[in-house]
């Protein structure tokens, strides 16, 4: 797609710095373009739409010039009207902070279920084992100044553990994995808003319109990774057991 | 100065005896669902946590909810009570609302019954496969 001035912009003597301005930024105090802001009112809904989507295609070029490279993806495929599902790379996903502790929230609920099943009491034979199956979300939004908020917002990692525990001497040696789903629908709720620097707070509303007359399209993000486990745990004096999967 | 001290020390047991009892005390369980936040919070999201979940309205509570809550709260190991048919746990676990949330779509989520199901088969817990089976049958006919 041609991301450079728009056509309707060149029609009506805008700038394309004027787009970005129309309502201004009221984190910083600033006023939208009185010039732009008057034609915007004149429009007609399409119109408006056509002038919104130059915003959006601005909003992709200042997010490359961040080096925001994935979020500049994710809003030109919605821009794009592609839809279906977008498979996002969970090398990058692991690079943010945000996921890796999300990551770590999942697994520390399942060390505390697992040693609440008192698998120190069950497994007492050389030999015995027990499977472990179970399913956890959790939900969690990207940091305001990190790319995974302009990319997703608030998104959900599911992780699904596969575990078998089995009883060696006096060791109780866990085997298994967990496989972590990582996934969130890129769309626009009516009422809602988010800021964007440089763009100040941008409605929902204005990429429901760019949907309606620009063949924007909403679409599903996914990301999955496996992590693999195989440790002992040493039964305590006391014949308690404490899981530690980190 | 001894009494000062004295006042202090009790002043911070009683304070932890307060705290204590607060997060210990039993309350109602309610069915939780994501709340749509309309204004995305900007700066400590993990402290506003909570804002991502509400109480779920008569019309979003999951069909089979009040079915298989106390089954799922079985399973996941969670202590709870049950006075005049209602379930109540304690506060500090009811405050975890996406906890909660993961207990209520667990109720009506059949491929995390099969998984269990999958599981019971393995470990050989016949007793709990039957209940178990019966559970899936009404889910898949839903």
């Amino acid at each position: 797609m041609n991301t450079s001035t728009f056509e309707f912009g060149i029609k009506n003597d805008l700038k394309s710095s004027e787009y970005t301005n129309l309502f201004g930024d009221p984190f910083w105090g600033e006023a939208g373009s009185l010039k732009a802001r008057i034609l915007y009112l004149q429009l007609s809904e399409k119109e408006k739409a056509l002038m919104l989507k130059a915003n959006y295609i601005k909003m992709i070029e200042k997010a490359r010039e961040r080096n925001f490279y994935m979020a500049a993806d994710c809003l030109q495929w919605w821009l794009d009207g592609t839809g279906s599902t977008k498979n996002i790379d969970f090398h990058w996903l692991r690079n943010n902070n945000e996921v890796i502790v999300a990551e770590g929230i999942n697994i520390e609920r399942f060390e505390d279920r697992l040693n609440l099943k008192n698998y120190d009491k069950i497994l007492t034979k050389e030999g015995d084992y027990k499977e472990y199956t179970n399913e956890l979300q959790h939900q969690f939004t990207g940091g305001i100044f990190r790319e995974l908020y302009y990319m997703s917002g608030t998104s959900t990692i599911t992780s699904k553990a596969n575990f078998r525990i089995t009883r060696v001497k006096d060791d109780l040696v866990l085997s298994g994995s967990i496989i972590h789903k990582w996934w969130d629908r890129y769309d626009w709720h009516k009422g809602a808003n988010v800021y964007i620097p440089s763009f100040g707070y941008v409605k929902d509303s204005d990429a429901l319109l760019v949907e309606k007359y620009c063949g924007a399209k909403p679409f599903e993000m996914r990301g999955e990774w496996q992590q693999n486990f195989n440790k002992a745990f040493k039964i305590g004096f006391l014949g308690n057991i404490n899981f530690k999967l980190k | 100065m001894k009494k000062k001290i004295w006042i202090a020390v009790a002043s911070v047991a009683l304070l932890f005896l307060v705290y204590y009892y607060w997060q210990n005390r039993y309350v109602k369980l309610y069915p939780v669902v994501p709340n749509e936040i309309l204004q995305r919070p900007m700066f400590f999201s993990e402290i506003f946590h909570n804002q991502l979940f509400k109480f779920a309205d008569p019309n979003e509570v999951p069909k089979y909810y009040y079915k298989n809550i106390k089954y799922v709260l079985d399973r996941e190991c969670q202590e709870y009570i049950v006075k005049n048919g209602e379930i109540y746990i304690k506060y500090k676990y009811m405050h975890d609302m996406e906890l909660i949330w993961n207990y209520t779509t667990k109720t009506s989520n059949l491929e995390w019954f099969k998984s269990q199901r999958e599981m019971d088969s393995i470990n050989g817990d016949i007793e709990k496969q039957k209940e178990l089976d019966c559970i899936i049958k009404k889910l898949s006919f839903k």
